[in-house]
């Protein structure tokens, strides 16, 4: 496997006893996103992480006996774009909770809420 | 343009300085080139995902229209914008006034007995006997105790049943009492009778006319299909409600009575017909219900005749046919759609009990029981006729409205399903829009919070989303209508 | 007809003061007493008791103090209506009239906007004194004036003493409703909100102009940094407090593609206010020296017009369009439009004769000859 994630260009993949089993690098994306991510997906299969090794994780994801290889990949696809938005996710709630807590505090300090006249 | 005399600055001196910091948003994608990204507020704006990064990592061009867009929504804010905060912080606080005037709706089931056998009903009785499955009088008395300790300045009283005219006598007790209690009190008070119309005479429509009560019957669609829904022993159900549609109206005026339909396997492939035969019969609105989860539904698996795709291409042909229909002047309103929109462009969250957040739970509507019994919902009383009685907040003996509201078993889950919280809810761009339904992932997950990724609700919500934002994007004429909906 | 407020019309016949006064004029020798000015349009005989004498008729033999002979551009003041005299000028001002429907009082002259289309140029000048002849005059107006509106400049500039002439509206004439005309800024911050409020003024309501959703497009307009921020936290700030408020849109080149936007967001985040008054522009003071930079034809914005009065009612606010005759406006527009030019600033045209629309309609500002619409035509109802 290279320094890249493995499957990310696609033809790397491979349905293996109904299962595509990933590497995926740490620095790219965050713990719980991949976790997030693999959630999304739980209706197409079931994710299965192993323990984080450096900046490395491999996870299997485990369809059901029914996939055909087709949706077995297209739905890795998918599961690679999820991991993209789930890590920008991430990034956004850690830069934007802070403010989010002050707003809710302000909004909720002094209950006299702005009532339109009858 | 000629410019401003020389005394005067222009533009530029005003320009927002470089950089700006993000507020909470969430997003989603819409299709494969945009997403969908939404304020805590549920205002929104469509971008692509290039815009999106660029917008995450603060490197869009603060001069630019995208930048003036999401400023102006408080996606993002700068030196020159604090108001914003402020701003943000009247909108959070608009969003839960609702939830602060608490029970508005109360629902008397008066009677589970009814004339009709719908395949899909959850819990009439066809019997004559009316001590088993008819409301006590002193039970009906405490209810409107309870009804009366709720702060709401709107209070609206629905009866339903089974069919609640078979009980007429205890509609009519109801409806003088709490008059008589709203002299004194003087609430926007309301009655609503949920009836199939085949037993209206003229005692019950003096009575309605005198006291400004609502009815809302259902109504399948055509004959053919509202016949085959909704068999009436030795009747015509359709002929029964169309009369009494037309006998209702002509004593208390047009719009004291709407409609809702059921949606069946056999509705599927017809939702054209069924949208003319409203339109046919003067309503001005349609409710494109998913079947509920629920009762005899699920019993007799029904709701395994079709799933959740099926009803989508429904939906979706339904509204098309909606917008045509608007388009060549008649006014006809999808309600499903309309809430949602609300959600989307209107400050106040939606009073629809099976979209809220918090849950609406108990805080949207109060069911008191044929028996006796409260609940939270009118899918929780359904759900306790499947024998599972987990939304039951105990009985009209014991009960005040407080110890209802600060029941320990209903909060625990108004907490738990709380979207902001719920896994996959947390972080979805469509959370401002969406809203909890315990009752259904109780039904059928057996959680009240529910797997998102197993979810039909959540699938429903996602599509129906997705399919109205492309239509408000891509669509001017549908936006157009769709907007007079708000 | 246009009125001539002031001017120095005045030529005095005798002795006079030496400090400028105020009074109320009066044509009925009973009403006598220190604040009152005598008017006579003719005949020789002068009653004695009257703070000062309007002579419009002949020079009396023995003119009382402070006489002096009134030039026919003022023939129109009459009983009620309340002056300020400057002696020392022969000038003399109409602070009140009380036939009109309108009357404005101008409580500063300084501002803090220095907004591109104002129609009051600021002047940076400490003009104090007039609040001061404000409080002296609104004693002496009558108890069924059915509006005071108070302009400037910016009057919470003025700050306490902007509360104690409300206060002092509220005791004297409370029965009038007041209009104040505010940027809203010195309401963002400190206590002249609640100071407003808690006068409980039984019928005020503050005007405040907002032209856009965002501050840079704001800020632009009124040509201050900073202004939209102060401006939106006055508004909630009023509004939190239970003061009454009134949003103001001047649509002109500088503005009218934001309306769809401003509409949406007044929709989405000041549904509380009262009142939203989408405004023509008056060829007045700077719109005049920006004429070519901000005149456009209301014809031409009419779209983002609809637009924004559709948002706004759908939204249940209440919607008007004011200064922009009917014959511009679209049809479906028409229910929103209010005639309300004062008295003395209307004018028609040619094609107003015989207009059947004639009544309902604003007309023109007086000044609105500079430029006229291409859509002004006589409407005949079919
Ligand atoms: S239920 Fe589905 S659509 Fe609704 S907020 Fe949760 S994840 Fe989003
Ligand atoms: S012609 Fe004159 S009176 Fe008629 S609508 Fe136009 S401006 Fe008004």
């Amino acid at each position: 496997m290279g320094p890249r994630a493995a499957g990310e260009s696609g033809h790397e993949l491979a349905l293996v006893d109904n299962a595509i089993d990933l590497e995926l690098d740490l620095r790219c994306y965050r713990l719980s996103a991949i976790k997030k991510a693999a959630y999304r997906f739980a209706d197409r299969f079931t994710a299965v992480l192993g323990s984080p090794a450096q900046d490395r994780i491999a996870i299997s994801l485990r369809f059901k006996s029914t996939v055909t290889e087709v949706a077995a990949r297209e739905a890795t696809r998918m599961f690679f774009q999820e991991l993209l938005d789930q890590e920008l996710r991430e990034q956004i709630a850690a830069e934007t909770d802070p403010i989010r807590t002050l707003i809710l505090a302000h909004a909720f300090s002094n209950l006299d809420l702005i009532k339109r006249e009858p | 343009m000629t410019g401003l005399h020389a005394r005067f600055r222009d533009r530029t001196a005003f320009a927002p300085r470089a950089d700006y910091r993000l507020l909470p948003f969430r997003f989603i994608r819409l299709d494969d080139q945009r997403y969908v990204v939404t304020s805590d507020v549920g205002e929104h704006v469509v971008v692509s995902r290039d815009q999106l990064i660029a917008f995450a990592r603060h490197e869009l061009p603060v001069t630019g229209a995208l930048y003036r867009e999401l400023k102006a929504k408080h996606l993002v804010f700068d030196d020159d914008s604090r108001a914003a905060l402020d701003l943000l912080a009247v909108k959070y606080r608009t969003r839960v006034a609702p939830v602060a005037n608490l029970t508005g709706l109360h629902i008397f089931v008066v009677t589970l007995r009814c004339d009709h056998s719908c395949h899909y009903c959850q819990v009439s009785r066809q019997t004559e006997d009316k001590t088993r499955f008819d409301m006590a009088r002193d039970h009906a008395d405490k209810a409107l105790a309870l009804v009366f300790e709720s702060p709401n300045p709107a209070i609206k009283i629905e009866f339903q049943g089974g069919e609640p005219l078979l009980n007429f006598g205890l509609v009519k007790h109801v409806v003088q009492e709490a008059e008589r209690r709203n002299a004194v009190q003087r609430r926007d008070l309301q009655f609503v009778i949920a009836s199939n119309l085949t037993h209206l005479d003229d005692e019950i429509l003096n009575f309605a006319r005198e006291h400004d009560i609502y009815f809302s019957t259902s109504l399948d669609g055509p004959e053919d299909l509202h016949n085959a829904n909704r068999p009436l022993r030795g009747g015509n159900s359709y002929r029964a409600a169309v009369d009494g549609i037309a006998r209702a109206r002509a004593a208390l005026g047009h719009e004291f009575v709407s409609a809702l339909m059921t949606t069946t396997p056999a509705s599927l492939p017809r939702v054209e017909d069924i949208i003319d035969e409203y339109v046919r019969l003067g309503f001005t609105s349609i409710f494109l219900r998913s079947l509920s989860p629920y009762g005899f539904a699920i019993r007799t698996r029904l709701i395994r005749g079709y799933d959740i795709a099926d009803w989508l291409g429904f939906y979706q042909r339904g509204l098309a046919h909606i917008l045509a229909v608007n388009r060549r002047g008649v006014q006809l309103r999808e309600e499903l759609t309309a809430i949602a929109l609300q959600k989307m462009f209107a400050p106040l969250g939606s009073s629809y009990v099976d979209l809220q957040s918090p849950a609406g739970i108990a805080i949207g509507a109060l069911v008191y029981n044929y028996n006796g019994k409260i609940y939270g919902s009118d899918e929780g009383r359904m759900l306790a006729e499947m024998g599972d009685d987990s939304f039951c907040l105990g009985s009209l003996d014991d009960r005040t409205f407080a110890s209802v509201m600060t029941d320990d078993a209903l909060q625990q889950i108004l907490e738990d399903s709380l979207p902001e919280s719920a896994p996959m809810c947390a972080d979805c761009g469509f959370l401002p829009w969406c809203g909890a339904d315990p009752t259904f992932h109780r039904a059928t997950q057996n959680d009240i919070v529910g797997h998102k990724a197993f979810s039909a609700f959540c699938a429903k919500q996602m599509a129906v989303l997705r399919h109205l934002v492309t239509l408000l994007e891509d669509d001017p004429d549908a936006r157009r209508v769709l907007m007079s909906w708000v | 007809m246009l009125l001539k407020l002031s001017g120095r019309g005045l030529r005095a016949l005798g002795e006079v003061s030496s400090r400028p006064f105020i009074g109320r004029i009066s044509t009925d020798v009973a009403q006598r007493g220190p604040n009152e000015i005598w008017l006579a349009r003719g005949g020789a005989g002068v009653p004695d008791g009257f703070r000062a004498y309007l002579l419009a008729g002949p020079r009396p033999v023995m003119p009382p103090r402070d006489s002096y002979a009134l030039g026919p551009e003022f023939s129109y003041l009459s009983d009620g209506d309340v002056i300020r005299i400057e002696p020392d000028r022969g000038a003399v001002h109409a602070i009140y009239r009380r036939n009109s429907r309108t009357n404005s009082l101008l409580v500063t002259e300084r501002c803090n906007n220095y907004c591109v289309m104002c129609s009051q140029p600021p002047k940076d000048r400490d003009d104090s004194w007039i609040i001061d002849d404000l409080l002296q005059a609104i004693p002496l107006m009558s108890p069924d004036t059915g509006e005071i509106g108070i302009t400037g400049g910016e009057p919470s500039l003025l700050g306490p003493r902007l509360i104690e002439l409300v206060r002092c509206l509220g005791q004297c004439l409370p029965a009038t409703a007041v209009h104040i005309l505010s940027n809203g800024r010195g309401f963002a911050t400190g206590d002249l909100a609640k100071a407003l409020a808690q006068l409980h003024h039984p019928d005020l309501m503050l005007g405040i102009p907002l032209y856009a959703d965002v501050p840079e497009h704001h800020d632009y307009v009124v040509q201050a940094r900073g202004a939209f921020d102060e401006t939106i936290r006055g508004i909630l700030n009023l509004k939190r407090h239970g003061v009454r408020v009134e949003l103001r849109f001047v649509m002109h080149a500088e503005t009218y593609e934001g309306l769809p936007a401003f509409a949406r967001f007044v929709a989405r985040n000041l549904l509380f206010v009262d009142h939203v008054a989408l405004m023509g522009l008056e060829l007045m003071g700077f719109a005049r020296t920006n004429l070519d930079a901000l005149w456009i034809d209301p014809l031409d914005y009419q779209r983002e017009l609809r637009e924004a009065v559709e948002t706004l009612h759908r939204a249940r606010l209440r919607v008007s369009i004011y200064n922009t005759p009917l014959c511009v406006l679209t049809p479906d527009l028409h229910p929103f439009a209010r005639a309300s030019i004062s008295d003395w600033k209307n004018a028609y045209m040619d094609e107003c004769d015989g207009c059947a629309l004639r009544t309902q309609c604003g007309g023109f500002f007086a000044s609105s000859t500079l430029r006229r619409s291409r859509g002004i035509a006589r409407v005949r109802l079919g």
